[in-house]
């Protein structure tokens, strides 16, 4: 991004806001709905980013981070905040039925079918550093400062969550087959 | 290095965020332990999974075209209202919320702090007391104590208009002007008798009018008022007199003698034409034909009776 047209932003032009929108709107909705498992709710997620970001363009330091670190870690505020959410009204009832489930699915999609419900069974904390490593592709250094933890926790998470999904996969995934305890055991 | 130190590492292998030392340990361990390299390949394998996976779900999730005019008219709004965020805690975070937001943890609070000030304190319902009801001078409710039978008292203000010199004739209307405010939801009830009585001029007689009652007498529990009742009656008699009106407890109340005894008329007026209540219909006027008396000394107006 030049920065130009963040520092034009900062200065409250609206056309410079609108390229800035145009050029990351894709990284937030994409992280929101892989995250969110809901369109509403990634739209929803979208655009209280954007407000925050106009809301705290001023205090932003390129020298501090870079604008997509920065960005990123806005929407991941913003995505557990609505997991929250979303687990409140469920534990009410109210939540909606997945909506990306009744999204047409092209036959690739269904063929990783299980792989989406095993991902959707990982914990929040799981999940996000999984999205943030294998589909925004980012180093271990930049998802630990956007999640604000320890290095040796982003290996650690990461580490878990892939065994945790392998454990559920395996039976659909015969590649995926855990060693056996006896292996296990073997030091 | 063991197979137990070196797997919580295979994932970071791949992704190659080891340092040189620990890569080297690695890649040592991986060429004499099978176990450990059917377990990165396991690993590889998921990892693909989870990127196809990703990818696939991301083609399929597709911003919306009007995300931007939706996005300006909001930042439209916060730049007209910038205070409408406020600072809460929430979610163990201290963040911006909308100031609805805020508004409504407040009367939330609110509520809490009451219930839980009368439920220390037991059910008081003196301190959840209804306003009593304001009146106008012109009707007088008194709800002072709550028991069954309560005292109502009517007080009928009327307006004299000077006795035109001439002809010594007398005629009568009774007619409300106005209604009751729509805030009093409980109409004026008529008092079940009701005697205006006159004081004439000396040109005069008196003249003894008789009200029936016309409607059901008042109940006995009144619903609660909550509004300002107002009725306005004017009587309008020529010549000049005024009228004031009380309920009849059992019996007519004799009307105080006079220095002369005066002849009384009693006059029934039919029930249907007198509606004090609420109703709009005028009392058609009544010609009260009144004996002319000889020219006296004026009298002094009787003050309007009160009851206790």
């Amino acid at each position: 991004m030049d920065r130009s047209v963040i520092e034009r932003s900062q200065r409250g032009e609206r056309d410079a806001f609108a390229m800035l929108f145009e050029q990351y709107k894709n990284l937030v909705y994409k992280t929101a709905s892989l995250m969110l498992d809901s369109p509403t709710d990634a739209e929803d997620v979208q655009q209280e980013v954007f407000v925050q970001v106009h809301r705290h363009l001023q205090r932003y330091d390129p020298a501090k981070a870079s604008f997509t670190t920065w960005l990123h870690k806005i929407t991941v505020n913003q995505c557990l905040s609505r997991r929250r959410r979303q687990r409140l009204l469920g534990w009410f009832g109210l939540d909606a039925a997945d909506q990306w489930a009744s999204i047409p699915s092209p036959e690739a999609q269904l063929a990783n079918e299980a792989v989406r419900h095993g991902l959707r069974q990982l914990s929040d904390k799981l999940r996000i550093v999984l999205i943030l490593r294998y589909y925004h592709e980012l180093s271990y250094t930049e998802i630990q400062e956007i999640l604000n933890i320890p290095i040796g926790t982003v290996k650690s998470r990461i580490h878990q969550a892939l065994n945790e999904l392998r454990h559920d996969l395996q039976a659909d995934f015969p590649e995926l087959q855990h060693p056996s305890p006896a292996q296990e055991v073997k030091a | 290095m063991n197979c137990l130190t070196i797997r919580p590492l295979l994932a970071a292998y791949l992704d190659h965020e080891l340092n040189d030392a620990q890569r080297g340990e690695v890649e040592r361990h991986l060429a004499t332990c099978p176990e450990c390299q059917a377990d990165l390949n396991a690993l590889a394998a998921m990892q693909r999974h989870t990127r196809t996976t990703f990818q696939e779900m991301a083609t399929a999730s597709v911003s919306p075209a009007h995300a931007w005019q939706r996005l300006e008219k909001r930042l439209s709004e916060e730049e007209r209202h910038p205070f409408k965020t406020v600072w809460l805690w929430w979610d163990g975070q201290l963040r911006f919320y909308p100031a609805q937001t805020a508004a409504t943890a407040l009367i939330v609070l609110l509520f809490a702090l009451i219930a839980t000030f009368y439920g220390l304190n037991g059910s008081n319902s003196s301190r959840m007391g209804v306003k009593q009801a304001e009146t106008s001078p012109s009707i007088v409710r008194s709800e002072k104590t709550p028991t069954p039978t309560r005292t109502v008292t009517l007080t009928l203000q009327a307006t004299t208009t000077p006795l035109p010199t001439g002809t010594p004739s007398a005629s009568g209307t009774v007619a409300p002007t106005s209604t009751p405010r729509p805030e009093a939801n409980v109409p004026v009830e008529p008092t079940p008798n009701r005697i205006i009585r006159t004081t004439p001029t000396p040109s005069l007689t008196p003249t003894r009018v008789v009200v029936p009652p016309t409607e059901a007498p008042l109940p006995t529990q009144p619903p609660l008022v909550t509004g300002t009742p107002t009725a306005t009656v004017t009587v309008t008699l020529t010549p000049t007199f005024t009228a004031t009106a009380e309920p009849i407890p059992s019996t007519e109340e004799p009307i105080p003698a006079t220095e002369e005894p005066i002849p009384a008329t009693e006059i029934p007026i039919p029930a249907t034409e007198i509606p004090i209540p609420a109703t709009e219909q005028p009392v058609p006027p009544t010609e009260i034909p009144i004996p002319a008396t000889p020219t006296r000394e004026p009298v002094a107006a009787t003050p309007p009776a009160t009851m206790p």
